[in-house]
């Protein structure tokens, strides 16, 4: 897989092992779906290894025949969440500063892979859509490892393009979307203030929790180009000739109150958002993208 | 502004390479694709303003910095002294020079300044001048004053030099045209090739600048050269106070002395206080109140100096010099002989005589007199009687004999011949004096202005209306010879008629007025008129000469007058010491070796005298004011060297510029690091 190691897998199911702020209840108030609690679900969730002392009411007979082998069906609890991880996948996320060697949009789909196979580990659901003004996909909310594999292969397969967060498609997400789930957004939110208003509001109609990550590359701060450059909008198309370092100082300023401004736009829609910088090491942002929970 | 280096000036287009690399052959700048120029635009927008004037500064300064780089090499030089304090570059000549010293040896120039005067300062000053002058240099050097000296070139510099330590102000004024135009005259003799200067050691007196042309600029001098370098020195302002003069008058018959003062530059309101020193006087005399007026006790001529006693910067305008010529009698008593009592009623001549002489008695004058019958005339009036007034007429044979006695034994004698007589013979007094009656006419008569020959000064009735003196009768008489009209009266033609006759008669003076003092004959004696005429008429009996002095100007021509009119010969003795001698003609003798201030005394025997120079206060010398913006360009007094050498040479600036660029070079680079 292009993005999720097993190195990576093992990693991250360690992390699982080692944090268990799901157990007592978390901020999904006590409604999370532990991987060692098992009940009468009518949801088959999976197949394990008969030992003495298993209840045999669970012994999967048909299994027994064609295998000569006693294997227990195992069934996840009634009530367990949805993690929908929905990517931005438009050309802004392609950028990639001169001095980083992932793009936010590597980044954003590494980083997201992580946290599925995290609440994979720990028996959630996840689910991922990428979306732009491009066109959206997606692969449906499973316990199943396999589906690791799955949204691998449409991160590793999806080039960013398109539209920053188009309402339209958006809201038709946003609709798939039920009361016992949860979404957590990767993008760059660099989009327009009219239309970032409109996906606030999306959000905050949103019934579940919602999560909010800011991939960002360090060079959209700092401008660290030298002389004079033609920057052309990776969306858009627009060009803009000017020198960096004129201004410099006056540009990180500016970002920062953008940083600032959508912050308390997210914060004011009930969204709590974690920005990080492509720089910074995935399992940092991880550990602190499940610390936001 | 000259260059040493002209040929660098070739590269001065190299100025115009940043415009042509920034508009012409602009840096191509370098696409990089961005994930949303949405900030970057409004930044932009925001800081456009800013970032354009950045820019534009930042092409200025290359362009500046490219063109002092190039100034700096072509090595320019400037003669502004501002770039005095950045470079001691001074730039070597190629040319040799040709200077004319100016040595100004003015009164003003004995000021005292740092210990020695004015003009010594100015010659140590030229001195050291002269001494940076090289081999191929020349010099000409010019004296002056009011007037100019004749200067010719050398090569000798140290004899001009040396010259110049042994000047010696003198007391004359400053004439700055005179001696520029000599300059400009000698220099336009000198080869182009040469560079030309002139060098004015003096103080830039303001009144040296009344001849200059127009508002004092040089370009209005006779021979002015744009391309002659004038250098001068400057001195500072200095208070002074001076006598500026004396004058003579009388009052109440006794001779006083005023003198005047003036002062510059802030001097003490305070007058300075004044000496008289003569010498009849052991001490000093304080100046009287009112003024600077000297008492003068009785006698006759006296001479001396009135000195201030506060010192000040020029010591030699302190003290003005007085030769005062006068006459005074002990006696002033005069006898008047009225013929009768009718002229002592109101509007009789005696009446009018009375009230004069009581007048003048109230006054504290110097004239008195006793009223005597002429009847009563018995004997021969004493030494007390300086004169008689006698109104001509019937007079006994006896009376007229001693009264004949009196004047032709020295006293003087006021005849007022106006009354009518019946016959000539009646006029004993006048025929006896040699007078022959004629006709007596009578008509309306207007009196002028006394003739000139007459002794009267006109200037003592000058405040009166004597036309309005109107005679109504008047005696025509031949006089005897000796005797000649001093005053006329006018006929209503215009045409003169004698009103006072005057001569000598022995040793005694005569006086003959042909009208009458009574109302009927002449309304003179009511006249305000009357007593300066009477007082006039004494002093001229009695001898006494109103207080004259005796003085010329420094530089001026004296004209003596002598009482004797066959002397040839004058001998004058200078203030200090120096015998000359001058010839005399019909009673008069011109003195025009004025040069120094003083008392000059002359000799003649049988007779003597003395003369006052003074200096010519109204020349403004002793105003020690320079001209605020005298027209050279001034040479410090502690430093005249170098800022002689960068007026005339000129400073190199090539280090300056190279700094200059250096400078601009770097806030260029600071200036795109930041800005761009």
């Amino acid at each position: 897989m292009k993005y999720l190691t097993p190195e990576a897998a093992a990693r991250i199911r360690a992390l699982k092992v080692r944090s268990s702020p799901f157990r007592s209840g978390g901020t999904l108030e006590g409604r999370h779906a532990s991987a060692f609690k098992k009940g009468s679900s009518q949801e088959f969730s999976q197949y394990r290894q008969y030992t003495a002392g298993s209840d045999t009411r669970f012994l999967d007979w048909k299994v027994y025949a064609r295998s000569d082998r006693l294997f227990i069906k195992e069934f996840s609890l009634q009530n367990a969440v949805s993690f929908h991880l929905i990517l931005d996948s438009s050309a802004s996320m392609a950028f990639r500063g001169p001095d980083t060697s992932v793009s936010k949009w590597d980044y954003s789909a590494r980083l997201a892979l992580y946290l599925a196979c995290f609440l994979m580990a720990r028996g959630d659901y996840a689910g991922l859509t990428v979306f732009s003004g491009a066109g959206t996909a997606s692969v449906r909310p499973s316990g199943d490892p396999r589906a690791l594999t799955e949204m691998d292969a449409l991160l590793a397969g999806t080039g960013p393009s398109g539209d920053s967060l188009p309402p339209g498609p958006f809201k038709k997400i946003a609709a798939g979307l039920d009361r016992n789930s949860a979404a957590v957004v990767f993008s760059d939110f660099m989009a327009p203030p009219e239309r970032l208003a409109v996906f606030a509001r999306l959000l905050s109609s949103f019934r579940g929790k919602t999560r909010a990550f800011r991939a960002l590359d360090r060079a959209e701060l700092e401008l660290p180009w030298e002389g004079n450059a033609v920057f052309k909008d990776m969306e858009t198309g627009e060009e803009i000739q000017l020198s960096p370092a004129a201004l410099r100082e006056d540009h990180g300023r500016e970002f920062a109150f953008w940083l600032k401004r959508t912050e308390r736009l997210f914060s004011v829609s009930g969204v709590r958002s974690f920005t990080a910088f492509t720089d910074v090491p995935p399992f940092m942002s991880l550990e602190k993208l499940i610390g936001i929970f | 502004m000259r260059f040493l280096e002209p040929s660098f000036l070739w590269f001065l287009p190299l100025a115009l390479l940043p415009l042509l690399l920034n508009f012409i052959f602009p840096l191509k700048p370098f696409k990089l694709p961005f994930s949303s120029v949405l900030l970057l635009r409004a930044v932009r927008d925001v800081r456009r303003k800013k970032i354009t004037a950045a820019k534009t500064l930042i092409l200025l300064l290359r362009c500046l910095a490219i063109l002092a780089l190039v100034g700096a090499f072509s090595r320019p030089v400037s003669v502004w002294r501002f770039f005095g304090a950045f470079s001691g570059l001074t730039a070597g000549s190629v040319r040799p020079v040709s200077l004319v010293v100016l040595a100004d040896r003015s009164l003003s120039m004995s000021a005292a300044f740092a210990g020695r005067t004015r003009l010594d300062f100015a010659a140590a000053a030229g001195a050291r001048i002269l001494g940076t002058l090289g081999a191929r240099d020349e010099a000409a050097l010019v004296f002056f004053d009011s007037e100019a000296d004749s200067g010719g070139w050398t090569s000798d510099l140290p004899a001009v030099a040396s010259q110049l330590a042994a000047a010696k102000p003198g007391f004359k004024g400053t004439d700055y045209r005179n001696v520029l135009e000599k300059a400009y005259g000698l220099l336009a003799s000198r080869s182009p090739s040469r560079r030309k200067a002139v060098l004015l050691l003096s103080d830039g007196a303001r009144n040296g600048f009344a001849s200059m042309p127009g508002s004092g600029s040089l370009t209005g001098l006779s021979g002015y050269d744009p391309a002659v370098t004038l250098t001068g020195l400057v001195f500072p302002e200095v208070p002074n106070a001076w006598m500026s003069g004396a004058g003579a008058l009388e009052s109440g018959g006794r001779a006083r002395l005023s003198v005047f003062t003036g002062s510059s530059g802030g001097f003490p309101e305070k007058e300075p206080l004044t000496g008289l020193y003569a010498p009849v006087f052991s001490g000093s005399l304080k100046a009287g109140s009112g003024g600077a007026v000297f008492p003068l006790p009785a006698g006759g001529d006296l001479s001396g100096r009135a000195e201030l006693l506060t010192p000040d910067a020029l010591a030699l305008d302190n003290a003005v010099f007085f030769s005062l010529a006068r006459k005074e009698t002990g006696s002033r008593k005069a006898l008047v002989l009225y013929t009768g009592p009718e002229e002592l009623k109101p509007g009789g001549g005696a009446y009018f005589l009375k009230k004069f002489f009581e007048t003048e008695a109230g006054a504290g004058g110097a004239f008195s007199a006793d009223f005597l019958e002429l009847s009563a005339l018995e004997r021969l009036p004493g030494q007390d009687y300086g004169a008689l007034i006698v109104f001509d007429g019937p007079v006994p044979a006896r009376q007229a004999g001693l009264i004949l006695k009196f004047i032709r034994s020295g006293g003087g004698a006021f005849i007022i011949a106006g009354a009518p007589v019946k016959a000539a013979a009646e006029r004993a007094v006048l025929s006896g004096l040699g007078f022959k009656a004629g006709e007596t006419l009578e008509r309306e008569f207007s009196l002028g202005f006394p003739e000139p020959a007459g002794g009267f000064s006109e200037v003592e009735f000058s405040g009166f209306e004597l036309r309005r003196v109107s005679a109504a009768r008047a005696a025509a008489f031949e006089a005897p010879r000796g005797v000649e009209t001093l005053w006329n009266f006018r006929d209503p033609s215009g045409a003169p008629r004698p009103a006072l006759l005057g001569g000598v008669s022995g040793r005694g003076r005569v006086l003959v007025w042909t009208s009458s003092l009574s109302l009927p004959g002449t309304d003179l004696a009511a006249k305000p008129v009357f007593a300066p005429f009477m007082a006039a008429i004494l002093r001229h009996l009695y001898g006494v000469r109103p207080p004259k002095l005796l003085q010329a100007r420094v530089g001026g021509v004296y004209e003596g007058a002598l009482e004797n009119a066959d002397t040839v010969k004058v001998e004058i003795t200078s203030p200090s010491g120096v015998k000359s001698y001058v010839p005399a003609r019909n009673g008069f003798f011109k003195y025009t070796l004025t040069d120094a201030p003083g008392l000059y005394s002359w000799s003649a025997p049988p007779e003597s005298g003395t003369f006052a120079v003074n200096l010519d206060a109204g020349n403004g010398e002793s105003d020690l004011l320079p001209e605020r913006f005298p027209p050279w360009i001034p040479l410090p007094g502690g430093a005249p060297v170098e800022a002689f050498k960068s007026a005339v040479y000129g400073v190199e600036i090539g280090q300056f510029l190279l700094f200059l660029a250096l400078v601009l070079f770097l806030a260029e680079f600071l200036l795109s690091r930041r800005a761009l």
